[in-house]
């Protein structure tokens, strides 16, 4: 069973997220629910961990700063992470991917994209 | 002074408009000067300050009734399974993307900018000494207000 971390401030982006993971064949993957970048460091460190849905702009820990944290340990550098934003840019877009992101969506998500994102990696 | 407040007029334009359109097929237009702003219906209101490269904020006040409308188009969802939480979600999302989109109208495309979390309150409690300058759209039949505030973001 794929474990994903879906980490978004927002209770129903989380819910949504959800939801398109189901609609495109990952519904029976353990979600693993965060509100925050800090939260969601936490349960990724707990169990191995397929995937990654971040929001970008969080309280407490945003996206980025996940995306560098992630980078700094060997363990978890390298895990798929998709990161869904409602106020991106091209500039913020490329420095995201240069982070290692897979893909930056924007909200609403919609599962087309996720879709087209994790058929590779899921 | 007025070529600046054209600039900003421009960017928050086409935000509102490319927000609304793009997420929620809702055709927007700019109400006359003369139009009054959403008082006399429950609100929502939202502020989200912006950091970096200019500092200030933006305000949103829309009637609940608009923001229930927003979110039931956007999640496709039927009256019943619309909750509080999830109309004040969607409405900040909304203001989200629209202050995103009115950074990237306003900045050079290279140009990084850094956000606030939007912040919602029941009213707005804005007061009228700050710089700022009030914009009134209608859509659905509607009307909203967007408001800049800060010297730094008027002046474009």
């Amino acid at each position: 069973m794929k474990r994903i971390v879906v980490a978004d401030d927002s209770a129903t982006a989380r819910m949504f997220i959800c939801r398109c993971l189901e609609i495109i064949g990952l519904g029976d993957a353990m979600i693993i629910e965060a509100e925050n970048g800090k939260e969601a460091l936490a349960k990724i460190k707990e169990a191995p961990t397929d995937l990654l849905i971040t929001d970008l702009n969080m309280p407490v820990m945003d996206g980025e700063t996940l995306l560098k944290w992630l980078n700094a340990n060997p363990k978890l550098a390298g895990l798929p992470t998709l990161v869904v934003t409602s106020a991106g840019n091209p500039a913020k877009e490329t420095e995201l991917l240069t982070l290692g992101a897979m893909a930056v969506l924007n909200k609403p998500v919609s599962p087309p994209p996720c879709w087209k994102n994790l058929n590779l990696c899921c | 002074m007025g070529k600046d407040i054209s600039t900003c007029e421009q960017a928050i334009t086409c935000a509102v408009s490319e927000t609304l359109e793009n997420m929620v097929f809702m055709e927007v237009f700019r109400s006359p000067e003369e139009a009054s702003p959403p008082a006399d219906e429950p609100c929502l209101a939202a502020s989200l300050l912006i950091h970096d490269p200019l500092q200030g904020e933006l305000d949103l006040i829309m009637p609940k009734e608009l923001a229930k409308r927003i979110s039931q188009a956007i999640y496709a969802l039927p009256e019943e399974g619309l909750t509080e939480q999830i109309i004040n979600d969607t409405f900040a999302e909304l203001f989200n993307v629209i202050v995103g989109r009115f950074m990237n109208e306003l900045l050079p495309k290279e140009q990084l900018y850094r956000l606030g979390l939007p912040e919602i309150n029941e009213t707005d409690t804005r007061d009228a000494e700050t710089p700022q300058k009030e914009w009134l759209f209608i859509t659905d039949g509607m009307t909203f207000l967007i408001r800049v505030v800060g010297k730094a973001l008027l002046r474009g």
